[in-house]
């Protein structure tokens, strides 16, 4: 009875820690910088995840890339067109009691439902420590669908959780990018007072319709798109006479790579 | 003797001088195309009012670069870039209009683009 004492208190605290940690609600604020990896322009968004009661979901912020023309060089210019959003925002659902992960992503204009899997990562948690921002952070690296990660991770918060697919980690991971640093997620605010409508933190409406594929097939479809774009670039080529001149004109479309490789 | 020495001489400056007079015919009416050319040219863009005041043969070359980012949500959805090399033998406005032949072009892919991905409908 007296080693069974200690058995049941420890039951009892487990319990409650789960219990806290299930009713944990919060706003998470999340930095991105994407660097182009062909040109290394850089591209810096703002992502926000909502979690309540082991769910999570994470959309881009409002854009605040401006319409613009940039002459870079002597007869380069660069410009910048901006389309509107359709509603149909890009999200990454993540349910840990159901291990489901659902995510919107595009290829143009165009957002695809895609399903995956919560355990994509085979983390190696390393004895490296650091302190980002106010945390002690603990470094773990994985690799994952062709790239190296560097997560930085704090036992501190005690939210498994981390910005787009990455989780897995005991605890809550406050910076990752991969070895290249072409896409690099920052913890940039976080708020456990705040109070939203729980039903955000599910599968927008927008995509009620919508039927789901698997990630192989949409990395297939965003593959098969960068080859016919890649055939009419090679076969692009024209020459238009103008006088007793000619213009020589090639194009070189592409589509913004994306995070995963295959 | 002496005769037939001199009928020879003058034939070989005769030749001489008919062989100058085409070389210089033939240039003259290559030159005179060439400006023909030209002329229509300059017509062409500047509606007559261009003086040719000289002929340059060497050939200019202008490469000009337009690329365009198409953003939604601060996120790249699409890039499209159009170059334009411009060769022609005068150096007036190459680069110029190759700039302008890339812009258009770059524009003009880019219209196409986005009525490409109206006809997309939502699944």
């Amino acid at each position: 009875m007296k080693t069974s004492k200690p058995i049941c208190i420890t039951i009892l605290f487990l319990f409650f820690s789960v219990n806290l940690f299930c009713q944990t609600k919060g706003i998470l604020h999340y930095k991105l910088k994407v660097v182009d990896e062909i040109d290394k322009i850089e591209t810096h968004q703002n992502h926000i995840i909502y979690f309540h009661n082991n769910k999570s979901i994470q959309f881009t912020q409002n854009g605040n890339v401006k319409e613009s023309t940039v002459y870079s060089g002597e007869n380069n210019i660069q410009k910048t067109i901006v389309v509107s959003d359709n509603n149909r925002k890009s999200f990454v659902y993540k349910n840990f009691d159901k291990k489901e992960l659902k995510l919107a992503d595009f290829i143009g204009l165009k957002k695809y439902l895609i399903y995956d899997t919560l355990a994509n990562f085979k983390w190696v948690i390393t004895n490296e420590k650091q302190k980002i921002l106010k945390y002690k952070c603990t470094k773990a690296t994985a690799s994952f669908r062709g790239r190296e990660y560097i997560a930085w991770f704090t036992e501190d918060i005690a939210i498994q959780n981390g910005p787009w697919k990455f989780c897995g980690l005991p605890g809550l991971i406050i910076k990752i990018h991969d070895k290249d640093k072409f896409y690099e997620f920052e913890l940039d605010a976080i708020d456990l007072k705040t109070n939203f409508d729980d039903s955000i933190v599910n599968v927008p409406d927008a995509y009620s319709n919508d039927q789901p594929i698997d990630h192989q097939t949409f990395i297939n479809t965003f593959n098969m798109k960068v080859s016919n774009i890649d055939a009419i670039n090679r076969s692009s080529i024209k020459m238009t006479k103008i006088g007793s001149g000619s213009i020589i004109s090639r194009s070189f479309d592409k589509l913004p790579s994306k995070i995963e490789k295959f | 003797m002496k005769k037939f020495l001199t009928f020879a001489l003058l034939c070989f400056v005769g030749s001489l001088t008919f062989a100058n007079d085409h070389i210089q015919k033939s240039t003259k009416q290559l030159n005179l195309k060439q400006y023909s050319d030209h002329q229509i040219y300059y017509d062409k863009f500047f509606e007559d009012e261009f003086l040719v005041t000289s002929i340059d043969l060497q050939e200019y070359t202008c490469t000009a670069v337009t690329t365009i980012k198409i953003y939604q949500n601060n996120e790249v959805v699409h890039t499209i870039t159009r170059s334009a090399t411009l060769s022609m033998p005068y150096p007036f406005a190459v680069c110029e209009t190759a700039q302008a032949f890339a812009q258009q072009e770059a524009q003009d892919a880019v219209a196409d683009w986005l009525a490409a991905q109206q006809t997309i409908t939502p699944e």
